[in-house]
């Protein structure tokens, strides 16, 4: 993915299982233009299923400058729980990019409203952009 | 944001476990993705959660 993020000269997320310093992790790596790894957000809450499996939750929140503006990631289960998006608000992100296995349904519209700022969702079958007034663009 | 940004979300589908180079062909894949995205001018190209490994109908 590197190489085609510097090929093509774009912002790549990709979201993947990994293992670092020996913990198992839900993971979204975000790739720059040139194809360097810009920075990694560890899922703050792996479900269940996630956490029998040895999945270690991440503990920070954080967000990337990129040319475009400041991006914050999430995954999935986090989108249940105020405290990663109010962590994520605190960092004055303009985007907050969620990759997931299900549609959230309202809770991205929740999350943009009462912490300000952009969402993208991308999921296996859709994706969709909400604005800070919780509206699908 | 401080200017108009094109995100590509890439809703696809990994190539099956079951094919023993799955994960090269599955880069592959990606890899087409985010070339297409480029040559819509895409300034970040996003895929999903764990997004080498699931499978799902093709979108």
């Amino acid at each position: 993915m590197a190489a085609a993020a510097q090929a093509h000269s774009v912002y790549v997320v990709v979201p993947q299982a990994i293992i670092e310093d020996g913990k198992r992790r839900n993971s979204s790596i975000l790739l720059d233009r040139s194809g360097t790894v810009v920075g990694i957000y560890h899922k703050n809450v792996p479900s269940h299923n996630e956490l029998d499996m040895g999945i270690i939750p991440g503990t920070e929140t954080p967000v990337f400058e990129t040319d475009f503006g400041r991006l914050g990631l999430a995954v999935c289960f986090d989108i249940n729980y105020w405290e990663v998006g109010h962590a994520l608000c605190t960092h004055r992100p303009d985007l907050v990019v969620w990759s997931s296995m299900w549609t959230g349904v309202r809770m991205m519209s929740r999350w943009a409203i009462e912490f300000g700022f952009y969402m993208a969702r991308v999921f296996i079958c859709g994706g969709a952009f909400i604005d800070p007034a919780g509206r699908p663009l | 944001m401080g200017r108009n940004t094109a995100v590509s979300l890439v809703s696809y589908s990994p190539v099956p476990g079951d094919d023993a180079d799955h994960l090269t062909k599955t880069q592959a894949k990606m890899a087409q993705h985010v070339s297409e995205a480029a040559a819509q001018n895409a300034d970040l190209v996003v895929f999903p959660e764990i997004c080498a490994y699931l499978n799902a109908p093709d979108t």
